[in-house]
């Protein structure tokens, strides 16, 4: 029970929950507007709505094409003010938990209308967990026990996506699903030009069944990896879904954002911003994209830069230790052990 | 679902009255209280549980507890690739492959082919795609008619050697 309660509970830095609350918020509206405008366009065929187990349980309205406005054009707004103010950890809870439950109510109504998307449960896990983290400011400093439960549950639910998504497989599929021809079904219906050229090589896709099988059932180890080898893991999932974005143009965005945020020590940038006098770092993390070209690598470095020749702890400016100099986080299962 | 703690449900922010648990941190860090810290661990474990079940024994509309289903079906390497297109009467009488697409008929393929059985059982509702268009497309020709049709991509050794189609519903203005 002792090493769990330290699994969960080994603080992080709440400068790094106000950077993942700038980016999941300011996601809302790219993904409400550009991604996924699906609310807008079911608009025009309420007729084919088939309700939720949710839905049906928490006696939810049928969506109307005003409902579905004014859900969509309220959460927009909310998402912006939400975005603007988390430098600031002001006002979060109560609009994050707005933004939570008018974002899951967008995600019932969306997916009710015969397609369920998977991509969506570590974010969704995100919105409803943020707001139970207190005053967390970009640029402030400490940690806090409620951060490293937050980003734990994020953690889980984007391994939870890879892990069981496995046994969803050998559910429906059964275990002939790693010899199918599943790869080839999913680029003969949506294969972009590089996907089609992989039809003349079937045997690439049949044995990249077995690399994502093995690779789904790995995934649980990345919850308890450290350090470069978290970094490692971290690129390759990212490398995963950029390969089935290249080949099949399904990309798993809000997943992939958590991915970033819930495993990466973001709270580094704000930091080295402040001391190096680089403008404000605001920007930078709100963009994902912008955040797996640039973030990974420099952290990645980040982490043998900071050691000395014989493999010393190095001070390096701006970096300020999570915990105090002489303070060691308590355990080896800590979940935010300063990366030096 | 994780149920986002309030200030009333998680008491997070103010020191904890009460003796708390052990603290897991040093100064810098903010500790919860051990009750706190329970209901975190019981909320998580439920929800993590209820996946779980969700992943053996539910099905898609168990969202968000469903299983993580996506191209979770095995096709047959000398099996049928099942591809749902639409067809749209045109106002000259022609008949025409066109988009099953959200931005077109208001929902899209996979949509679509997730409530087969209601378009078969109700050949209607493909007139409320015909509605849809109607609306979203104003600037395009008015669709007389469409049909769902579903096509099968053969295979043979995972390479494509043919297809085949069938009319799934039909509904004409």
């Amino acid at each position: 029970m002792a090493a769990l309660t330290r699994w969960f509970f080994g603080p992080v830095p709440l400068a790094r929950v106000a950077v993942f609350r700038i980016a999941a918020y300011l996601f809302i509206p790219l993904d409400l507007l550009v991604l996924r405008p699906l609310g807008s366009h079911h608009a025009s065929a309420t007729e084919l709505y088939k309700p939720l187990i949710v839905a049906e349980l928490l006696h939810l309205p049928r969506p109307t094409p005003a409902l579905i406005l004014v859900v969509t054009w309220t959460l927009i707004p909310l998402a912006l003010l939400a975005a603007a103010l988390a430098p600031s950890g002001r006002w979060q809870r109560v609009l994050g938990t707005a933004i939570f439950l008018l974002y899951f109510e967008q995600l019932i109504i969306s997916f009710s209308f015969g397609k369920v998307d998977h991509d969506r449960i570590a974010y969704v896990v995100a919105l409803a967990v943020l707001p139970t983290v207190a005053r967390a400011r970009l640029r402030g400093e400490g940690s806090a026990e409620s951060a490293a439960w937050a980003l734990r549950c994020v953690q889980i639910a984007v391994v939870a996506t890879y892990f069981l998504s496995a046994f969803a497989k050998l559910r429906f599929g059964g275990v002939e699903w790693v010899n199918s021809a599943t790869l080839v079904r999913a680029v003969m219906r949506r294969g972009t030009g590089v996907g089609r050229l992989l039809l003349d090589y079937p045997w690439v896709l049949h044995w990249s069944q077995w690399g994502i099988m093995l690779m789904e059932l790995g995934s649980i180890v990345v919850l308890f990896l450290n350090g470069r080898w978290r970094y490692a893991a971290v690129g390759v999932l990212t490398a995963f879904h950029l390969t089935v974005y290249a080949t099949i143009s399904i990309m798993f965005w809000p997943h992939v954002l958590c991915l970033l945020l819930a495993f990466l020590p973001t709270e580094r940038l704000v930091r080295h911003g402040h001391a190096g006098g680089v403008p404000a770092m605001g920007t930078e993390e709100a963009a994902p994209g912008a955040e797996a070209a640039s973030a990974v690598p420099a952290l990645v470095g980040g982490y043998d830069a900071h050691r000395g020749a014989a493999g010393e702890p190095m001070p390096v400016a701006g970096d300020e230790p999570v915990h105090p100099v002489g303070q060691p986080p308590e355990g080896r299962d800590a979940q935010d052990q300063p990366q030096r | 679902m994780i149920t986002p703690g309030g200030p009333s449900a998680l008491p997070t922010s103010a020191p904890p009255a009460e003796p708390t648990g052990t603290p897991l941190a040093g100064p810098a860090s903010t500790p919860l209280s051990a009750r706190a810290r329970h209901v975190r661990l019981v909320l998580a474990g439920v929800c993590v549980a209820l996946l779980c079940v969700g992943t053996f024994w539910g099905d898609d509309d168990a969202f968000p507890f469903g299983p993580f289903r996506m191209y979770s079906t095995s096709t047959p390497p000398n099996g049928n690739i099942h591809v749902m297109v639409l067809e749209a009467r045109m106002p000259d009488g022609s008949w025409r492959e066109v988009p099953l697409d959200s931005s077109a008929v208001g929902v899209n393929r996979a949509e679509v082919e997730g409530q087969i059985p209601r378009f078969q059982a109700a050949p209607a509702l493909v007139g409320r795609l015909v509605e849809a268009h109607d609306r979203l497309r104003p600037a395009e020709p008015r669709w007389t008619g469409a049909r769902l049709v579903m096509r099968y991509l053969k295979l043979r050794d995972r390479r494509f050697v043919g297809t085949e189609e069938k009319v799934v519903a039909q509904w004409l203005r």
